[in-house]
């Protein structure tokens, strides 16, 4: 009993410290990369959400005109159809 | 049944650079507090982090004012018939506009200004928006831009009347946009429904009634 007691006691005095050194590490952290890139990231999205319509008019546009190109035989062949 | 048509009023590059520029300006707002008066505002982790991201904002901020200028001075060539305001706006249209949000909003009257593609501005707006996007606008970024590199520039921030009153400007300058944000924001939610002028400039569409013109824009 007195050995695990002593074990427990050890363990506790040793790893005590790390939460220290681990708290100051946390501290000296800088996080101001990630808030930049955070807000490039925002705008980006911003960007991309309003361009989306635009995306999707464009796409519709592409696959009218491809429609469009059919030839007559290809056309006659899908109204037989 | 009651239908309604939409006019395209906020064209995509104009609905671009309208929330790039609000995001933009509230984190500088925020950042801007907190380097200013870094003992009682802390809400970004550090002080480095807070200027970092003031400069990345502030960045932005400019290119996508330029965006802005881009398209309206050189692609719609509409910034004259938008911003500017005309004699009779001058003349009658600011009192009549201040009428309107003083008093006759308030007893259910009509907005007296139709707002159409090439005519969006009211006289108040173009009057404000006109200080504020070529002289506000312009004189908080160049402030900024010596600000952000005072040992290159260090004559140029000699000229202009040197640090501490450079820091002033570009203080008091800012306060000026934010007091304008709040205005903005406020006037932006006179419509039918709180959300009936914020809506287009997010969708570029606005609805009207029959037989009717497009109202607004804040």
């Amino acid at each position: 009993m007195n050995t695990k007691r002593i074990a427990v006691t050890l363990g506790a005095l040793l790893l005590a410290p790390t939460t220290q050194a681990m708290a100051e590490a946390g501290a000296r952290q800088d996080n101001s990369q990630f808030l930049v890139w955070a807000f490039l990231g925002m705008c980006a999205l911003i960007v991309i959400v309003q361009l989306m319509p635009v995306a999707v008019i464009a796409f519709g546009l592409i696959k009218g005109l491809a429609k469009g190109k059919e030839t007559p035989a290809q056309a006659e062949a899908a109204t037989d159809k | 049944m009651e239908t309604t048509n939409k006019v395209y009023l906020q064209p995509t590059p104009v609905r671009i650079w309208h929330w790039l520029n609000a995001f933009g300006i509230i984190t500088l707002i925020v950042t801007g507090a907190q380097i200013r008066f870094p003992e009682y505002i802390s809400l970004l982790t550090s002080y480095k982090s807070a200027i970092l991201l003031h400069n990345t904002a502030g960045l932005m901020v400019a290119v996508s004012f330029s965006l802005w200028f881009f398209y309206y001075g050189l692609v719609a060539r509409s910034i004259r018939k938008i911003y500017v305001p005309t004699k009779d706006d001058l003349q009658f249209g600011i009192l009549r506009q201040a009428k309107f949000y003083l008093l006759t909003y308030f007893l259910g009257w009509k907005n007296p200004h139709h707002a159409t593609p090439d005519d969006k501005f009211n006289p108040m707006q173009k009057s404000a928006y006109m200080a504020i996007m070529f002289v506000l606008m312009p004189l908080v970024a160049l402030t900024g831009i010596l600000l952000t590199n005072v040992s290159p520039l260090r004559e140029l921030v000699i000229l202009v009347g040197g640090l501490k009153l450079l820091v002033a400007a570009h203080f008091l300058l800012a306060c000026s946009l934010c007091a304008f944000l709040f205005t903005h924001v406020y006037l932006a939610t006179l419509g039918k429904t709180p959300m009936a002028y914020i809506k287009p400039m997010w969708t570029g569409w606005e609805e009207v009634e029959p037989g009717e013109h497009s109202h607004h824009t804040p």
